[in-house]
């Protein structure tokens, strides 16, 4: 099961398509779009306000923010799953883990009459129970040219926790912390970048919390967003755990000196 | 433990993988040999100097970054969309990332569209096998890039033998595989860009457009008619690249 997220910014605004199809064009048709955030400790789920075509959910700009997740289902599961839904989220259908092409919720970004940018906005149940750390480049992705450049950093995490953790930019060249900042648990956390920290050597990372770091610029009413991959797409080799390890660690004595 | 050891080789090996993919059983996907050592694989990118576009490809230096490999070179290579070599360009001192523009200059002027793969040159062991799945921003008229990542495992080079092997991505020859693109189209104008990543000539249907494209050819498809897409092949993984614009002055460009 995969939960879609959005951002709240006040840069651009966003929206969400979600299809009612895999990409192998299977269709259940009793799922609607549910959406969930945290309230006094506990989760709460609720129908999403959302408008529909044949084949499409769209949540729009006015139904979105930073603490809210989505995802489908129908009353039964939710009915079924009610007690344990409010203290943890559950893995309550398959009709979005699709392979080998992971199922597609559309995060639109757009600035009015101007421009927009896409990214696939999917974040696994298996994603939402692992704690751990994320190492992502910066400079493959933000633009020292642009006017703005931001690092959005999802985290979704099972239980209904809004807790602090840190984020740092790191050179790993030069073993030294270039900034450091507080995320949030189950929140879409925005970063402004600045210039001068866009450098080939500067890592993105966040310890104690899994996540996906999305990447934003923007300059003269254009945008560009994408994602980084997680490291152990990199290595197909049997060593690729071996190989993050050794270079989280490597990062995590920095942070720790 | 053995035993399973063993069947887990066997299984994984690049013959039984071809035969899982042909009759379509637990197909792998990708016809490529992961037990294999020292094999730096690449995905395929696409570089555009056509219609008032120009290309940014932004990488990491995989050996360097996680096995200190630094007297290392990586090469690009650039293939038209007819899959005739156009350009090998060697890089010799890379940093941790990378960025490389890819405009009509560095094509002597060529204005046009095609693929390109991206691999190392080590002369030092690294004993495992590393995928290139980098990332390509799209300028239009100037402006700036719109990046999307790499999708589809394509290519690979062994660096015991320095040959490149190209069109890894598996086929199935009984079955059209079905992909419905998951997003709504709604702009002014729309492109996918498709590149053959198979070893051989493949058949796509795109709503009610037919066509074949050969191993490595690239084709830009204009789907201004469709609000939605459904292709038809016989490859496993056929993701667009995927190009929207808006007022013929902002675009978004995202995989499929």
């Amino acid at each position: 099961m995969n939960f879609f997220f959005a951002i709240k910014s006040d840069y651009f605004s966003c929206e969400l398509t979600i299809p009612k199809f895999q990409n192998d064009g299977s269709q259940v048709n009793s799922f609607v779009p549910f959406e969930c955030f945290i309230k006094n400790n506990n989760w709460i789920i609720k129908k999403s306000d959302y408008l529909e075509n044949e084949n499409f959910f769209f949540i729009n700009e006015f139904n979105i923010n930073n603490k809210k997740i989505f995802f489908l289902s129908n009353d039964n599961e939710i009915k079924k799953n009610y007690l344990n839904l409010k203290n943890n989220l559950v893995d309550l259908n398959s009709f979005t883990d699709t392979k080998p092409i992971e199922f597609r919720c559309n995060l639109k970004i757009f600035i009015k009459s101007m421009g927009f940018s896409s990214y696939q906005s999917d974040y696994s149940y298996k994603m939402t129970k692992i704690k751990g750390s994320v190492l992502s480049p910066i400079f493959t992705l933000l633009n020292r040219d642009a006017d703005r450049n931001f690092i959005i950093f999802k985290n979704i995490y099972y239980k209904p926790l809004e807790d602090k953790f840190n984020g740092y930019l790191i050179d790993i060249k030069n073993k030294s912390i270039v900034k450091k900042f507080e995320l949030y648990t189950n929140f879409t956390n925005t970063i402004e970048i600045q210039k001068h920290e866009i450098s080939d050597n500067i890592f993105f990372y966040a310890d104690g919390f899994s996540g996906i770091p999305i990447y934003i610029s923007l300059k003269d009413g254009h945008i560009s967003m994408e994602h980084t991959h997680p490291p152990h797409l990199y290595i197909l080799g049997d060593d690729k755990f071996l190989k993050i390890n050794e270079i989280k660690n490597y990062v995590k004595k920095i942070i720790d000196r | 433990m053995l035993k399973k050891l063993l069947i887990d080789k066997f299984f994984r090996n690049k013959y039984s993988k071809f035969l899982r993919n042909f009759i379509g059983i637990k197909p792998s996907y990708y016809n490529l040999d992961y037990t294999n050592k020292n094999i730096t694989v690449s995905d395929a990118f696409f570089w555009r100097t056509d219609s008032n576009f120009t290309t940014v490809f932004s990488f990491t230096d995989l050996l360097n970054l996680y096995y200190s490999i630094s007297n290392q070179t990586i090469e690009l290579v650039f293939y038209s969309k007819d899959f005739k070599i156009l350009k090998r360009l060697l890089v010799e001192q890379t940093n941790i990332s990378n960025k490389i523009i890819i405009d009509k200059s560095f094509f002597d002027g060529l204005e046009d569209f095609g693929t390109f793969y991206i691999f190392h040159n080590s002369s030092v062991k690294f004993n495992s096998m590393i995928r290139n799945s980098c990332y390509t921003g799209f300028s239009y008229k100037g402006c700036l890039p719109s990046f999307v990542h790499g999708n589809t495992q394509t290519s690979y080079k062994n660096l015991s033998t320095n040959k490149e092997i190209y069109g890894v991505c598996a086929k199935s020859f009984f079955q059209k595989k079905k992909y419905k693109v998951q997003n709504f189209f709604s702009y002014d104008k729309t492109e996918l860009l498709l590149m053959n990543p198979c070893s051989s000539r493949i058949k796509i249907k795109i709503n009610s457009d037919s066509f074949f494209l050969d191993k490595g050819c690239s084709k830009i498809f204009d789907i201004n008619k469709y609000k939605e897409v459904k292709i038809l092949s016989n490859a496993y993984l056929l993701r667009p690249i995927i190009i929207n614009y808006k007022n013929d002055k902002y675009i978004d460009a995202h995989h499929g």
